[in-house]
């Protein structure tokens, strides 16, 4: 902080006073107290507007106002242009929303008509309703390593009455030579009783 | 608060620079001023109307916001399916909707409409009812399962003074979604769920049934029967609740996007049984159709996994339809595979068999004098033909089914033995298997023993087991002698697919794995025969499968005869333990036919055996024994 030297110059403030009470005063001051004395002094010259570093000249507002004024615009679009949007996505997700509840619906649907139409129960009806039977005793053809084909076994004709095939379809005739239906080797004494 | 041309001089000392005052406009004063009196104005302007919501307008508020307000809602957790071992679903639920309507007030606000504004609602009430049932009939179809929906029938209910009538409780959603968006105003629709069984009366024994309740709180599909009774925790899952707003009184017309979950619901997990639906049915056909054709009055049969004890089909030829159980009889529901207990004859005597060449007693072709009778304290024995004492190799005896024989052998095993080998097969025990309504079987302890149980038990009576645990027998057998409980359920499939296995149980080691070989080759001969000689012929030739080496034991034990207490001498139970194929064992079949009667065919499951047995051999491409099974002299 520099204060002007007094020792030799008027002060500022009143220079009218005598000077020599001035002068009297200034030399019985202490040195904090001369520093005090400085600073007000020069509070004082602030106050009164005295120059100590010169106001610049205030800048226009006028481009400050319009950057403002176009942000908040812009703000303002862009919040509209937004909200619009998600309405509209509201909308659409609405609308996805049920077609995947419907989409759901339709698979629910699908997999039960699926699993009606492969349980064994209802395949076995189609399939005897095409006149397709199960064969209940094939025999079993072996291919030893010499080449020659060996038969395990005598094959019978299916007993299960069948519906009629389709006329369209050829009836498969069963293998020549068979014996009849359900013979089983002959056995001894099959029904033994008690403790059997 | 300082006036702006006060501030300067009293400013204290600041980094900044001073704000002249001159800047502030005169009109500052007036712009406070102006600001305070609108904000005072809004202040009051709330406070007036705060005292009216609260003070003047509270009563008729409130009646509006009952009106219009939050409502606490379930939401359904789906109920897990039924699968079988290929994932092929057994049971499962969907999901449908209740059409309903409020008869009553339909019509009031129906009437009430067509004073006020004839030109809208030109018709009366009763032909736009007629308008309404025409077009539900078109929509859902003249049936739905099983409740009429043709037109005059829905009109009936429709115009029924009445305050609330359920047009159909099965409707397709889809459908119902058409219905509701045509005539809001009058018709409602209501989540439900149905419980699908598309295989029907399959397997209805064990799967069980479930079926919508309404009358629970809150309403929910519950297991009735069966598995899905006793897996009821598992399968159900737990309910979710969201708070939704709805509108004007109606609780059940609610705004869209209002919902707010709170609890999200816990679909319930799917079971994958063991069982393989193919073989089931097949299963399930033979048994029903031998049923018959032996005069059986119950038929059984259970396929076991030979290395798992999987249970591959469990097939009784009762069974009930799963949607209208409420028809079926007591023993139609009953699955007597695990519910029903008998004596099981001859079969059991795998058990002197197993314990007689573990303990190094005998061997295959060891040969006994077997006398025609013999005596166990106070009791005679005989063989089922009659004969003076013959020769027969140790295998003989049990191909030929001796009595006398078998009692011969556990005679050298001994009681303590022999007991302690019924508890290691797992005989009085249930299996825990999974298969609801098990019962355990009645085997006497060993101080209980009268002078004549050990003449019983070796021949397989005086002692009592279900099916499933004869089966188990064999399974000990065709495993090497390492006894697997058999299972029903294989593993938990919860959401997304995430799969628990259900822990293996442990084994529990029943014989040596070379003794459980040598009862397997001895019990080959079951289905030996010579056409000449009958004395060489075994008890089941018609189990025989060409090709292939199977192993196994005809059954045949008395009943109790009510009236005298009695064994009976004309009612049996015919069973059947067989392994296929011996040399390299990988199914079990274990068949009883309770009291056969009045046919060839009455007197033995051989055929059924072999029938079920060829199936296998189909459907799991079962390769064929390298050789077959050798001809030995039965008796010498």
């Amino acid at each position: 902080m520099t204060a002007p030297a007094r020792v030799g110059g008027p002060s500022p403030r009143d220079p009218s006073k005598k000077k020599a009470e001035e002068q009297n005063k200034a030399r019985r001051r202490t040195a904090g107290a001369e520093r005090a004395y400085a600073r007000r002094a020069q509070r004082a010259q602030n106050l009164r507007g005295g120059a100590a570093a010169p106001q610049p000249k205030p800048a226009s507002k006028a481009p400050f106002v319009v950057l403002v004024m176009l942000v908040l615009g812009a703000g303002v679009a862009g919040i509209m242009y937004f909200s619009t949007q998600a309405a509209a996505d509201t909308y659409r997700l609405q609308e996805a929303k049920a077609e995947a509840e419907k989409l759901q619906l339709r698979t629910e649907q699908l997999r039960r008509e699926v699993a009606l139409l492969e349980s064994p129960t209802d395949l076995a009806r189609r399939a005897g309703e095409m006149g397709l039977v199960e064969p209940t005793n094939p025999a079993r053809l072996r291919q030893n390593p010499d080449g020659s084909i060996e038969e395990f076994g005598k094959p019978s004709a299916p007993t299960k009455s069948t519906p009629p095939p389709p006329p369209s379809s050829e009836t498969p005739a069963p293998p020549a030579g068979q014996p009849p239906a359900g013979q089983n080797p002959p056995a001894g004494n099959q029904t033994p009783p008690a403790g059997g | 608060m300082p006036g702006p041309q006060q501030r300067g001089p009293r400013r204290p000392l600041s980094v900044r620079g001073s704000r002249p005052a001159a800047r502030l406009g005169g009109n500052s004063r007036v712009r406070f001023a102006v600001g305070r009196i609108l904000l005072i104005g809004a202040l009051v302007l709330a406070a007036v109307k705060l005292v009216q919501v609260q003070g003047v307008d509270s009563k008729e508020l409130s009646e509006q916001a009952k009106l219009q307000r939050t409502t606490r809602q379930n939401i359904a957790a789906g109920r897990g399916s039924i699968l079988d071992r290929n994932g092929n679903q057994l049971a499962f639920s969907v999901e449908v909707r209740a059409l309903y309507i409020l008869p009553q007030r339909a019509r009031k606000n129906w009437d009430a409409a067509h004073q006020k504004d004839p030109k809208q609602y030109p018709l009366s009430y009763d032909d736009h009812m007629r308008e309404v049932a025409k077009f539900i009939s078109s929509t859902l179809g003249p049936e739905v399962s099983g409740e009429k929906t043709d037109e005059e029938t829905v009109y009936q209910q429709l115009v029924k003074d009445i305050s609330y009538e359920v047009l159909v409780s099965e409707a397709d959603p889809a459908k119902a979604a058409k219905i509701v968006a045509k005539y809001p105003a009058e018709i409602g629709s209501e989540y439900r769920a149905k419980r699908i069984y598309p295989n029907g009366e399959l397997a209805s024994n064990i799967i069980g049934a479930a079926n919508w309740r309404q009358d629970e709180k809150p309403p929910t599909t519950q297991g009735i029967l069966g598995l899905e009774n006793s897996q009821d925790n598992v399968l159900a899952g737990r309910m979710g609740r969201r708070v939704v707003d709805t509108m004007s009184g109606d609780d059940t017309l609610v705004i869209p996007n209002t919902e707010q979950e709170l609890v999200r619901p816990q679909p319930g997990k799917s079971l994958e049984l063991t069982i393989d639906v193919d073989t089931q049915y097949a299963v399930q056909r033979m048994v029903t159709d031998y049923a018959k054709k032996s005069g059986a009055n119950t038929a059984s049969a259970v396929v076991l996994d030979s290395h798992t004890g999987e249970i591959v089909a469990m097939a009784n030829d009762k069974t009930y339809d799963p949607t209208d159980f409420g028809k079926a009889t007591e023993d139609q529901l009953r699955n007597a595979a695990v519910s029903s207990l008998f004596e099981p004859g001859s079969v059991n005597k795998i058990i002197t068999a197993a314990a007689a060449v573990e303990y190094g007693l005998f061997k295959p072709d060891d040969v006994l004098q077997v006398p025609g009778s013999i005596k166990v304290a106070d009791r005679t024995i005989k063989d089922w033909w009659g004969h003076g004492t013959v020769p027969l190799s140790f295998a003989g005896v049990f191909a030929r089914s001796s009595n006398v024989g078998t009692l011969m052998a556990a005679q050298e095993v001994g009681k303590e033995r022999y007991a302690e080998m019924l508890q290691k097969f797992g005989l009085g025990r249930r299996t825990n298997s999974g298969v609801p309504a098990e019962e355990a079987g009645v085997v006497p302890p060993l101080n209980q023993w009268s002078g004549s149980t050990f003449g019983n038990l070796p021949i397989g009576q005086g002692l009592s087991m279900t099916l499933l645990q004869m089966t188990g027998m064999y399974q000990a057998i065709a495993n090497d002698g390492l006894r697997i409980p058999p299972r029903l359920i294989r593993a938990e499939i919860g959401e997304e697919g995430a799969r628990s296995e259900k822990p293996r149980p442990d084994g529990v080691r029943v014989v040596s794995p070379e003794a459980a070989k040598t009862v397997r080759d001895m019990f080959r001969y079951v289905a030996q025969v010579n056409p000449r000689d009958a004395s060489q012929t075994a008890t089941g030739p018609q189990a025989a499968l060409p090709g292939y080496q199977i192993s196994g034991k005809t059954g045949t034990a008395q009943q109790i005869d009510q009236n005298c207490k009695c064994y009976s001498q004309s009612q049996y139970w015919i069973t059947f333990g067989g392994i296929l194929p011996a040399d390299h064992p990988r199914y079990v079949i274990g068949i009883m036919l309770d009291n056969p009667h009045g046919t060839q065919l009455s007197g033995t499951a051989a055929p059924l055996f072999h029938d079920i047995a060829t199936y296998l051999t189909q459907r799991f491409q079962i390769p064929m024994s390298a050789e077959q099974t050798p001809y030995v002299q039965l008796q010498m």
